[in-house]
C-alpha cells in the first residue's frame, strides 16, 4: 500500500531525490491506475493503456529530474496528459500502419484535450472512491456485513428490504449500515481527496 | 410504503423520498413542515449520492472487460474510441461494405429491463431513418455473440463542439463580434438537423457537447440520437460523474416529476445551453463543482443570466436569442428548433430577431437599419425633427426643414450608413453604442413620425406583420389598422402599397375569426390589385387564395369554389407546375369539397397536392400532414377506409412532433371519426377524441364549433357503447350552439340532428327522434348528393325511429 497522507506537493518534493525510491511508488501507485483509466476511455486496450501509462510517469519524471517541470506552465495534470495524449496518438498511428498493411484507410488523430480532461476527473474519482472503499474494508473497524450491506445495495442495486431479506436482518438494521458506512466513507474520501492539493 | 404516523415516518419512507423513488407532495410537505424529519431527509439525500457514486465506481471496475474481445459477425473490431458511462465505442470495419464504421456497444446494465431493450430497439429503428448530413447515420443494431447490444453506425473523425468552437476562436470563448458569428455559423446546421429529426418524430434528449462531433470539413455531427436517455433512464437519475456533465444540458422539465412529458422543446433548451457555453466559455448555470441535488436545483429554479454579461462579445440579438431558447417554460421557449436557426439566421445578417419583438423600440431600429435606402429621406426628417428639439427650434415644421435640411440630412445618412459599417466588420463594444444611439433615436421615431404618416404607415406595417408572425394577433391587428388608415389619408387613390395595407389587415382579421370584415377588406384589397395589375397576376391570385378561404370559412361554399378555381387557375400560368403555392390552392379546394359532401371530387385536387410537395423532397413536415390529414378523411368518408386510416395516422405521427396541439387534436378527430367509420367504436377511437377534446376544451371557449363538433363525435361512440342519455345531453346542447355559430343550414347542425335522433331512440323517444332526423334531412337535401355519408345516415335514422 503506497503512501495516501503525504500531498502532492510532498510527494514531487520527494522525487527531485533520486534515491527516494518511496516517493516514486507512492507517486507511481497514486497515478498509474488514473493514467491507466483516461487511456483506456481514450481508447486504447488494457494491455496498451498500462504500457502508456507507464511511460507517461517515466517521461514525467524524468522530465522533472531535469528540472522541466514549470508550475507557471500548467499544474501536474495537465503535464502528465500531455504527455499521455502524445502516447495515446503514438498507439493510433501504430494501429494505422497495421491497418494499412491491409489496405483500410487510417482514421483518428490526437484525442482532444477536453475528452482527456473529463475522464481524468472521472478517472481520479474513481480511484479515490474505490481506495476508500478498500481502506475500509482493510484497515477500519468498520464490520464486514456492514461493508457487504453497502455493496450490495451501491453495486448490485438492490433494494434495502431485499437485502434485509437475503442477511436474515430487519430493514431498519440494512438502514442503520448503510448510513454507517456511509458516513465512514465520507470521511475518508475527504481526507483522500485533501492529498490531491492544489499543485494537481 | 411505511405510512407515516404521528408526525414520525419511517425510514424507508424518508429513503424512497431522498432516492426520488417516491414522489408525494403530501409526505414531502409533512417533512418539510419537520424540521427534524428535514434534516434526516437531507442526510439521506447525500447517503444516496454516495451510494450510486460507489455503485458506479464499483460497476465500472467490472466493466472495464476488454470490449475487444466481443465479437460481432461481418465486423473486425479495431480498437476503443471512447467509454462512457452507457457503453463503449469501439472503431470497426465491416467487412460486407468495406467500410469503417463506428460500434457502440452497450455496458451490462445500461438497458437493465426488457422495456428498456424494446424501446431501445424501436429507438434504434428510428433513428436509422434519419437521413442527414448533420446526423450520424445509423446502419443497424443486434447483439454481439456474447449476448451484448450494439449499435452500428457511420465514424466521424472530428472533434467535440465545444473544443472545435474554442478552436475556431482561437483557443478561448469568442472575443469579437467576428468569431461569435462563427460560432452561430456552426450552429445553424445543428438546429437545422435537430429540426429534421424531430420531423421524422425522433427527439435527441441528450444533447451536449460530446454528442456533437465537428469534422475536419467543418461539419458538425450530431451523434447518439434517443438512444443515449433510454439507456439508463433508471440509472440515470442517481448517477453523478458522467450524468452531473449531462444534467447541465438538460431542460428543467426534464429533471421534474413529469420527464415523461419532454418534447422536442427540450432540446431546444439543450441547444440554448450549448450556444450559451460555447459562446461565454461557461454554461449559463456554472454547475461547476455543485453537488447533484445542487446542480438539480440550479437547472430547475435559477434564470440564466445574460450571456452578454459574461462575455461582452456576444450581441443583444444572440442575448435574446439565448434567453428565448432557454425559458424555463417550454411554451415560452422557440417552439421548434427550426425556429431557432432562422433566429440565428436572422441574426448573422442583421435582422430583427422575433425573440426581441417585445421590445418595440428594437423594432424600429431594426427597420430602419434594414431600409437603410428607402427610409433614409424619413430618417433625415427625424433627425431633423430631433436637432430642431435639441436646439430648441420649436417652430413650424415646414421652418425647422428650410432651417436644417442639409445638416439633417447629413446626420441621418451617416448614422444609417454608419451603423451598417459598424455592425458589419468592428467589434461588439462599438455596436453596442452605435445600437444604444439608435434605440435613442427610434424614441423620437415614436414621437415624431406622426406628423409624416408617409413614414410612419410603413414602420406599423413592419411591427404588424412582425406580430402576426408571433401570433400577437390583437397587437398584430392595431397596427395594421393603423397602417392602413395612415395610407388612406395620404390620398390619390389606388397605389400598391394601399392595396397590401388591406391585404395585410384581411390577414390579421382572419386570424381573429372576424370574418366579415376580413371578407370586406380582402375584397377591396382584390378588387383594386385588379384594376392595378389585372388577373392574371400573383398579388391578385393571393388575395384571391385568401378571399376564398374566408368564404369557406363563413360557409359561402359556392363563391369559394369559384375562387379556388380562379387562383389555381392563375398560377398554373404564371408558375412552374410544381410550385408550392399551386399545392396550397389545390390544398384549400380540397378542403373546401368534402364540407359541401362532395369528399370524391377532392380525392384528386388533394392526390396533386401531395405529389408536389413530396417533389421538393419534403416528408414528414406539416405540409405534407395537413394534406394527409385531408385526404385521409376524404378517403375515408367515401368509404376507402384503410388507406385513409393509414394517411390519417401518418398525419398524427407528424402532428404529435411539432408543437402545434390545436392542429394535433383536430387531425386526432379526423382519425377518431375514420376509425368509428371503419372499425365501429374502438376504445382506441374513443380515447383518442377524449384526449383532444381535452386539448381543444384549453384553448377555446365552450362553444367553438370544431370542439363542438368533437363533443358530437364522443357522443356517437357513447351510442355505440350503450350510453345512451349521456349521448343524449350532449347533442342537445351542441345543436343550439352549433346553430349559433354557423348557420341552422351548416351541414354539422344536421350531423348534430342524426346523432340527436339516434340518442332520441336510444332511450325509447322514437318520436323526436324521426322529427330530428327529417330536420337533417331537410338541410342535407339542399347541399348534398344521395349518396353521402351523412344522408344515408340520416335516412336510416329516419328509418329506425319510424320503425320503433
Amino acid at each position: 500500500m503506497y503512501d495516501q497522507t503525504r500531498t502532492t506537493t510532498a510527494l514531487l518534493q520527494g522525487l527531485h531525490n533520486v534515491e527516494n525510491a518511496e516517493a516514486w511508488a507512492s507517486f507511481y501507485g497514486r497515478y498509474v491506475p488514473i493514467l491507466i483509466g483516461v487511456a483506456r476511455r481514450l481508447g486504447l486496450s488494457e494491455a496498451d493503456a498500462q504500457d502508456a501509462a507507464q511511460e507517461t510517469l517515466a517521461a514525467f519524471v524524468r522530465e522533472y529530474r531535469q528540472n522541466k517541470y514549470d508550475r507557471e506552465r500548467g499544474r501536474l495534470r495537465s503535464w502528465l496528459l500531455t504527455i499521455l495524449r502524445t502516447r495515446v496518438a503514438q498507439q493510433y498511428r501504430a494501429r494505422a500502419v497495421r491497418k494499412e498493411e491491409i489496405g483500410v484507410t487510417r482514421l483518428g488523430g490526437m484525442p482532444d484535450e477536453r475528452t482527456a480532461s473529463d475522464a481524468w476527473e472521472a478517472e481520479r474519482r474513481r480511484a479515490i472512491l474505490l481506495q476508500a472503499i478498500d481502506e475500509l474494508r482493510k484497515v477500519s473497524k468498520t464490520s464486514d456485513q456492514s461493508i457487504q450491506i453497502f455493496e450490495m445495495l451501491a453495486r448490485d442495486g438492490r433494494s434495502a428490504p431485499d437485502v434485509a431479506e437475503e442477511m436474515g436482518l430487519s430493514a431498519q438494521d440494512v438502514y442503520r449500515a448503510k448510513s454507517r458506512v456511509a458516513q465512514r466513507l465520507r470521511e475518508v474520501v475527504t481526507r483522500i481527496e485533501s492529498v490531491y492539493d492544489e499543485e494537481e | 410504503m411505511g405510512a407515516p404516523g404521528n408526525g414520525g415516518m419511517s425510514d424507508e419512507t424518508l429513503a424512497a423520498l431522498a432516492s426520488g423513488e417516491l414522489d408525494d407532495p403530501a409526505l414531502a410537505a409533512v417533512v418539510a413542515g419537520d424540521p427534524e424529519l428535514s434534516a434526516r431527509l437531507e442526510s439521506l439525500r447525500g447517503e444516496h449520492e454516495l451510494l450510486s457514486e460507489f455503485g458506479e465506481a464499483l460497476r465500472s471496475g467490472h466493466d472495464v472487460a476488454p470490449m475487444l474481445d466481443e465479437q460481432i459477425p461481418g465486423y473486425r473490431l479495431e480498437r476503443e474510441i471512447y467509454r462512457g458511462g452507457q457503453g463503449v465505442v469501439l472503431a470497426a470495419y465491416q467487412q460486407s461494405t468495406k467500410r469503417d464504421v463506428a460500434v457502440k456497444l452497450m455496458l451490462d446494465g445500461a438497458l437493465a429491463s426488457e422495456t428498456d431493450q424494446a424501446r431501445f430497439d424501436r429507438e434504434v429503428e428510428l433513428v436509422a431513418r434519419l437521413r442527414h448530413p448533420n446526423i450520424v447515420m445509423v446502419h443497424e443494431s443486434g447483439r454481439t455473440k456474447r449476448g451484448r447490444r450494439y449499435v452500428s453506425m457511420e465514424l466521424i473523425d472530428g472533434v467535440r463542439l465545444d473544443e472545435a468552437c474554442r478552436e475556431l476562436c482561437g483557443g478561448g470563448a469568442p472575443a469579437t463580434a467576428e468569431q461569435a458569428a462563427k460560432v452561430v455559423r456552426v450552429f445553424v446546421p445543428i438546429c437545422e438537423a435537430i429540426a429534421y429529426a424531430h420531423r421524422l418524430g425522433v427527439i435527441h434528449r441528450d444533447l451536449k457537447p460530446g454528442n456533437v462531433l465537428v469534422a475536419g470539413d467543418g461539419r458538425p455531427v450530431v451523434l447518439d440520437f434517443g438512444i443515449a436517455k433510454i439507456a439508463g433512464t433508471k440509472a440515470g437519475t442517481t448517477k453523478t460523474g458522467d450524468f452531473v456533465g449531462t444534467l447541465a444540458y438538460a431542460a428543467p422539465e426534464q429533471l421534474g416529476k413529469t420527464p415523461e412529458l419532454v418534447d422536442t422543446r427540450a432540446d431546444v433548451y439543450s441547444l440554448g445551453v450549448m450556444l450559451f457555453e460555447c459562446l461565454t466559455g461557461r454554461r449559463p448555470g456554472n454547475m461547476e463543482g455543485m453537488s447533484l441535488a445542487d446542480t438539480v436545483r440550479a437547472v430547475t429554479e435559477d434564470d440564466a443570466p445574460r450571456a452578454s454579461s459574461i462575455n461582452p462579445a456576444v450581441s443583444r440579438d444572440l442575448d435574446a436569442i439565448l434567453r428565448r431558447a432557454l425559458e424555463r417554460d417550454p411554451g415560452r421557449r422557440y417552439q421548434s428548433a427550426h425556429a431557432m436557426r432562422e433566429e440565428l439566421e436572422r441574426a448573422l445578417i442583421g435582422r430583427a430577431v422575433r425573440a426581441r419583438e417585445g421590445e418595440r423600440l428594437y423594432l424600429a431600429t431594426r427597420f430602419v437599419a434594414r431600409r437603410k435606402a428607402p427610409i433614409a429621406v424619413g430618417a433625415a426628417l427625424i433627425a431633423l425633427g430631433m436637432v430642431g428639439a435639441w436646439f430648441g427650434y420649436r417652430g413650424s415644421i415646414r421652418a425647422a426643414e428650410a432651417r436644417g435640411a442639409g445638416a439633417g440630412l447629413r446626420l441621418a445618412l451617416e448614422f444609417v450608413t454608419g451603423y451598417e459599417y459598424e455592425t458589419r466588420d468592428t467589434a461588439a463594444g462599438a455596436e453596442l453604442e452605435i445600437s444604444d444611439r439608435l434605440r435613442e433615436v427610434s424614441e423620437q421615431v415614436e414621437a415624431q413620425l406622426g406628423a409624416y404618416p408617409r413614414y410612419e404607415a410603413p414602420v406599423r406595417t413592419s411591427l404588424g406583420l412582425a406580430f402576426l408572425g408571433e401570433r400577437e394577433l390583437e397587437d398584430a391587428e392595431r397596427e395594421l389598422r393603423e397602417a392602413l388608415r395612415l395610407h388612406r389619408t395620404l390620398g390619390g387613390g389606388d397605389s400598391p402599397e394601399l392595396a397590401s395595407a388591406m391585404h395585410n389587415l384581411g390577414r390579421a382579421l382572419w386570424f381573429r375569426a372576424k370574418l366579415e370584415e376580413a371578407e370586406a377588406v380582402y375584397r377591396d384589397a382584390l378588387a383594386m390589385r385588379i384594376r392595378l395589375f389585372g388577373r392574371e397576376d400573383l398579388d391578385v391570385a393571393r388575395t384571391t387564395h385568401h378571399l376564398a378561404a374566408t368564404l369557406h370559412l363563413a360557409g359561402d361554399f359556392g363563391e369559394s369554389e369559384r375562387l379556388w378555381h380562379e387562383v389555381i387557375r392563375v398560377r398554373r400560368e404564371l408558375l412552374p407546375a410544381d410550385d408550392a403555392d399551386i399545392a396550397n390552392a389545390l390544398l384549400g379546394y380540397g378542403h373546401l369539397l368534402p364540407e359541401a359532401g362532395r369528399a370524391t371530387e377532392a380525392v384528386e385536387p388533394l392526390r396533386e397536392a401531395l405529389a408536389i410537395i413530396r417533389s421538393k423532397g419534403i416528408e414528414n413536415d406539416w405540409r405534407v400532414a395537413r394534406v394527409t390529414a385531408e385526404l385521409g378523411s376524404c378517403l375515408d368518408e367515401i368509404g376507402q377506409h384503410e388507406e385513409g386510416e393509414r394517411l390519417l395516422r401518418e398525419s398524427l405521427a407528424i402532428k404529435r412532433v411539432h408543437p402545434d396541439r390545436r392542429s394535433e387534436a383536430l387531425t386526432a378527430f379526423q382519425l377518431s371519426r375514420a376509425l368509428l367509420a371503419g372499425d365501429g367504436a374502438t376504445a382506441e377511437g374513443r380515447s383518442l377524441c377524449d384526449d383532444a377534446l381535452g386539448v381543444l376544451s384549453a384553448l377555446h371557449e365552450a362553444d367553438y364549433p370544431e370542439l363542438v363538433s368533437g363533443r358530437v363525435l364522443l357522443a356517437r361512440y357513447m351510442l355505440a357503447d350503450g350510453e345512451g342519455e349521456g349521448a343524449l345531453a350532449i347533442a342537445d346542447a351542441a345543436l343550439p350552439a352549433l346553430r349559433r355559430r354557423l348557420g341552422g343550414e351548416h351541414w354539422q347542425v344536421a350531423e348534430a340532428e342524426i346523432v340527436l335522433s339516434e340518442s332520441l331512440e336510444a332511450v325509447g323517444r322514437s318520436d323526436e327522434a324521426a322529427e330530428a332526423a327529417r330536420r337533417a334531412l331537410k338541410i342535407l337535401a339542399a347541399q348534398r348528393p344521395d349518396e353521402d355519408r351523412l344522408v344515408r345516415e340520416a335516412r336510416r335514422a329516419l328509418a329506425r325511429s319510424s320503425e320503433g
